[in-house]
């Protein structure tokens, strides 16, 4: 699946939802579990998951009667790469054309082949 | 945001050690450029290049067993041996502009502007970089895009706790 990361971002700008995406980056969780430490309704944290859940951050097992939540790591890697990236596509090829201009006598000889 | 109707600059400065013509060669010629231009990860070929006003280069970036993209550059200025202008864009297979394949919010085209200049140790390029022609939702995009704050920032946290989950 090709994540959609205006609803990825957009379920990430919430610091609730990031907490409990952080939560649930050690493991599995029930809607119960990830209630508990944020002292949120059940029905609130339902909310969130669902968001969570529509931007393919995580996903619910169908097995267990409580469903428990888990990460999608996919997703998230995506979103990370996307994270600042004009600025990390620059850095990074400034980084390459620094090493290639290191080393460019011998490239210049490849090109002049 | 408080930006909204102006439009965000992102600017970005590096040191060489080598000539100003050592730099100036890396951006100018075809076989340079694609060795260092482009996304981490990805492979890029030039399948066009055309180092005038006007000309454009043409890349496809290819990464894994990903679908193939494709960017261009449309070359607006080239001063040698210190100034190039140039709109980006994505490109489709034939060279026409694209949007961006992971959102319509992100400008269709950005202006770049890099400079040279020699100093003691080497050179100092400069990079300029703005949306051209964006409405104010595009200029947002870019804005939480490239200033390392707000997005970066933002997640930065949870982030850096994920990434080394993920390892």
């Amino acid at each position: 699946m090709k994540p959609n990361l205006d609803l990825v971002f957009s379920a990430l700008a919430d610091p609730t939802r990031r907490r409990i995406v952080a939560r649930l980056a050690r493991g599995e969780a029930t809607v119960m579990d990830l209630a508990a430490p944020f002292k949120l309704a059940q029905p609130t944290v339902s909310k969130h998951i669902k968001v969570l859940e529509r931007a393919g951050l995580i996903s619910r097992s169908r097995v267990a009667q409580t469903r428990p939540c888990r990460l999608e790591p996919v997703v998230l890697r995506a979103a990370m790469e996307w994270v600042g990236s004009y600025r990390k596509l620059w850095e990074d090829s400034f980084d390459r054309l620094g090493e290639f201009l290191d080393e460019s006598p011998q490239a210049q000889r490849r090109i002049g082949k | 945001m408080s930006t909204r109707g102006q439009t965000p600059v992102f600017e970005i400065t590096r040191k060489f050690s080598r000539p100003r013509s050592a730099v100036w060669k890396a951006w100018s010629e075809r076989d340079q450029l694609e060795k260092w231009w482009g996304p981490k990860g990805c492979m890029v070929r030039a399948l066009r290049f055309e180092f005038r006003p006007g000309g454009f280069f043409h890349y496809s970036m290819e990464a894994g067993t990903a679908p193939a993209m494709w960017g261009r550059f449309n070359f607006r200025e080239i001063s040698a041996p210190d100034r190039i202008v140039w709109l980006n864009s994505f490109a489709n297979s034939d060279c026409g502009m694209a949007r961006a394949p992971f959102s319509d919010k992100c400008p269709l085209e950005i202006l770049n502007v890099v400079s040279f200049s020699e100093t003691a140790e080497g050179t100092t390029q400069f990079l300029r970089a703005e949306p051209f022609g964006a409405g104010p939702e595009e200029k947002l995009f870019f804005e939480e895009l490239c200033s390392s704050g707000s997005l970066a920032q933002g997640f930065g946290g949870t982030f850096d706790q994920l990434s080394h989950h993920l390892g």
